[in-house]
């Protein structure tokens, strides 16, 4: 073939750039997780997956319900986003203890607000994936109360959510102007990418490196 | 032993010691009170426990031990995948894409259904899996107006193009009608915009030359087109001219400049097959120049894929994956092997919108008169080819099927006909309730006879004899006329590019060979845009040489779903040289026939 091939190599700088980061499940109480960098139009121009990744039993006593947003933002997310050589406008994710990143980075973060309840939270087979994970997964990321009966909390995104083209995103707390700052750098590009639907893209990529493992 | 210093005489000096001290004398309460339990531990465990701390001072050289838990491990390794810079689709050509900009003020509502590009089995390769797996969806193309369609693709047209995108080797084998030329021609734009190929070879047959090029036009009007033809020395300027990234050719051409094409260094990163049928014979000369165009990637576009036997694949497949299917192959092994090669989709799969199209087998019984002839037609021909020994060929056959098919629309002394009267019984309601039907039929003769036959419902006609001028004012006469309730068309003119879609009735009043050609005839009113459910009429003469036709077609449309079982059997299965000598029971030159009627 005379054009390009997807193996060939990728370029990084030029045009504005936003990255997409989530964790799964990968089953045996491991997360897998995995990081898309797409141009405004949705074409890829990275993607960074981790080993599986499982939280030691020090790290379920000693973090507590704070486990998730250690594991899933400080170390996975944060591994993930150091690795990419893209300097994104904003880092996107759908999973609110992956905002913890943010206290890492210079990047802003956001999480978008998917209408299915529940849907922020963490992926499926939560029940083997260690007591605090466990505990947690109703608070992170929604309204519902923990598991072991203390008063709702959110683990990092304020409360008021803002619009983005046709979606709806959160920002950690302690970095409230992320907010306005995201608005300001994605107008222009609202409408060429639903922010939502590379996350699908992520999902069925890690599942596929997991086959190929 | 010794009496000097050691543990001796220190061990003596205790004992000395022990002597002089004082006896003391306690006494202890052995009744220790005793509950009977089956083993004791329950009660050991509930027992209460008095722990005493006391002081300790410690010495100079005691210290607390310390254990410290690592919590914060290094960080988890990660597998990184670069892909190539794709910012925006490459500009092409001169005319800018058309259709107006998307209006980036309001938010647009993100699209429901999400078609994905799929990586084919035989991209091995985790990088180029990943490339294709995380592609955006393609309505997300339509969406944003990246690249712009005059008219919103069908979700099954879009399953197309994510299915032709990453194959090297592909049939799209869609039924006629449902947008193969569409889903080619923009899985190539894409292609092309991407930069992921440069150079198009599109080969179809003569006659379809000018359709490709208006196609081109509409869904891909910035792709710069070349269509080879002219002098040799035109056209070989044309092949090799870098300008046009696709080509068009038929297959015809192909054969004249053949040394151009397959030795003077012409490569393409494409070559594109349409009605790829042409090549299902692997030892013409059409299959063999077309195998040999040197070519990275290979697709080919048929809705006849198997037209008389499973070897007609095999034939397409020594094109794009040359050694994947073997002559001979058992059918299901066939179909396995081809599955991820194949996109198959017919109208009931796909357009659920569509009115129902309704089979009614009309059997019907010739009349006496019809009979008589055809049973001495029968008997004196069958005699007279048996006869023909080492002579017999398949044209003698031949002519005996038609000589007895057509007595079975007419008796051609009397013109006795018990299709005619079944026709005009039908035509009575059609046309009372105001309705239009189509008559097929493959001769001319047997139309005008009906024609003739059937004035009070004002037929028209359609067929060969017609000059070409006059054909689409007949069209429109027919459509806008309410006295004309008939169209009898011929199989041959009136089987494609005609849209009657507001006719719910058709005729079929004798078979053709190939159920792919009346399929074809039917779709002129059971298509897109239909005005309700279309009644296909299939007239077959019972006890005849039709009805023997029919059932080994049938048989063939049985074996036929079993190779395409995943995506629908394949419409087209016409009638081989030996199936016609087995209509008669007849022995060829090389021996008896094992397939008969």
């Amino acid at each position: 073939m005379s054009g390009p091939s997807p193996s060939s190599g990728a370029g990084t700088g030029g045009p504005p750039t936003v990255g997409f980061v989530t964790v799964v499940a990968g089953g045996d109480a491991t997360w897998i997780g995995g990081y898309l960098v797409l141009n405004t139009l949705g074409r890829p121009i990275e993607f960074h997956c981790t080993a599986p990744v499982r939280a030691s039993r020090a790290q379920e006593i000693l973090y507590g319900p704070t486990l998730q947003p250690f594991l899933f933002g400080e170390q996975i997310a944060q591994a993930l986003v150091r690795k990419s050589s893209a300097k994104p406008l904003f880092v996107c994710t759908d999973l609110d203890p992956v905002l913890a990143v943010r206290g890492t980075l210079d990047t802003p973060v956001a999480r978008i607000v998917v209408s299915d309840p529940g849907s922020n939270s963490v992926g499926e087979d939560r029940s083997r994936a260690g007591p605090g994970l466990t505990a947690s997964r109703t608070s992170f990321g929604g309204e519902s109360q923990e598991s072991d009966g203390r008063s709702p909390r959110r683990a990092c995104a304020v409360p008021t959510p803002f619009e983005l083209g046709a979606r709806r995103l959160e920002v950690a707390n302690r970095f409230e102007s992320d907010g306005p700052r995201i608005v300001e750098l994605w107008r222009a590009h609202a409408n060429e990418l639903d922010l939502a639907e590379p996350f699908e893209r992520i999902r069925e990529a890690i599942g596929e490196a997991r086959k190929a493992a | 032993m010794t009496d000097g210093g050691g543990p001796e005489r220190i061990e003596r000096a205790r004992i000395e010691d022990d002597r002089r001290a004082p006896i003391s004398v306690g006494s202890i309460d052995l009744r220790i009170p005793v509950a009977d339990f089956s083993t004791g531990w329950n009660t050991a465990l509930a027992r209460g426990w008095r722990i005493q701390a006391l002081p300790v001072e410690m010495g100079r050289e005691a210290s607390v031990r310390i254990i410290t838990v690592r919590v914060v491990g290094p960080a988890p390794p990660c597998e990184s995948f670069l892909f190539p810079e794709s910012a925006r689709f490459v500009p092409m050509g001169k005319r800018p894409a058309r259709g107006p900009a998307p209006d980036r003020s309001r938010p647009i509502a993100p699209p429901v259904r999400h078609t994905r590009i799929r990586p084919p089995n035989d991209i091995i390769k985790l990088k180029d899996r990943l490339y294709y797996m995380l592609q955006p969806p393609l309505e997300s193309l339509v969406q944003t107006g990246e690249v712009h369609f005059p008219f919103e693709p069908f979700p099954y047209q879009l399953e197309g193009i994510a299915f032709l995108y990453p194959r090297v080797a592909a049939v799209l084998a869609d039924e006629m009608g449902l947008g193969k030329t569409m889903q080619s021609i923009t899985a190539v734009r894409l292609l092309l915009r991407s930069g992921e190929i440069r150079s198009v070879l599109l080969v179809c047959p003569k006659p379809l030359v000018s359709n490709w090029r208006r196609e081109f036009a509409l869904w891909a009007p910035e792709i710069p087109l070349a269509i080879i033809e002219g002098e040799r020395e035109k056209r070989h300027w044309q092949w090799r001219q870098p300008a046009m990234p696709v080509k068009i050719a038929n297959y015809e051409l192909l054969m004249r400049d053949r040394d151009l094409l397959n030795e003077g260094g012409l490569r393409f990163d494409l070559v594109l097959l349409d009605e790829a049928q042409r090549i299902k014979n692997r030892s013409s000369a059409t299959s063999e120049i077309v195998r040999a165009i040197p070519r990275s990637r290979g697709w080919a576009l048929t809705g006849t894929p198997v037209e008389n036997s499973p070897d007609d694949l095999v034939g397409i497949f020594e094109f794009l994956a040359p050694g994947c299917l073997q002559s001979g192959m058992e059918a299901r092994r066939m179909g396995r092997l081809a599955r991820d090669y194949v996109l198959r989709r017919t109208k009931d799969m796909v357009l659920t919108d569509l009115p129902p199209k309704i089979y009614r087998d009309a059997h019907l019984a010739l009349t006496p008169e019809q009979w008589e002839t055809y049973r001495i037609a029968e008997d004196e021909g069958v005699v007279r080819l048996s006869a023909m020994g080492d002579e017999l060929t398949i044209q003698h056959v031949f002519e005996l099927v038609l000589r007895l098919k057509q007595i079975c629309n007419f008796d051609p002394a009397t013109g006795a006909s018990c299709k005619l009267e079944r026709l005009v019984a039908d035509l009575e309601e059609i046309a009372a309730c105001g309705q239009k039907a189509i008559v097929f039929s493959q001769w001319v003769e047997s139309l005008r006879t009906i024609r003739d036959r059937i004035s009070a419902f004002g037929p028209l006609e359609y067929h060969g004899r017609i000059p070409s001028r006059q054909r689409d004012a007949i069209l429109e006469q027919f459509k806008q006329g309410d006295a004309h309730h008939v169209l009898l068309m011929s199989y041959g003119a009136g089987s494609v590019g005609i849209n009657l879609q507001f006719c719910q009735y058709v005729f079929l009043f004798d078979r053709w060979w190939n159920p792919a050609v009346e399929d074809q005839a039917i779709n002129r009113a059971h298509r897109i845009g239909s005005a309700g459910p279309v009644v296909v009429t299939r007239m077959l003469a019972t006890e005849t040489i039709e009805q023997r036709i029919n059932q080994v077609l049938e048989d063939k449309r049985e074996l036929f779903a079993t190779i395409f079982a995943e995506s629908g059997p394949p419409s087209g299965s016409g009638l081989t040289q030996d199936e016609i000598f087995g209509l008669f029971r007849l022995k060829t030159p090389n021996g008896p026939l094992k397939r008969t009627a």
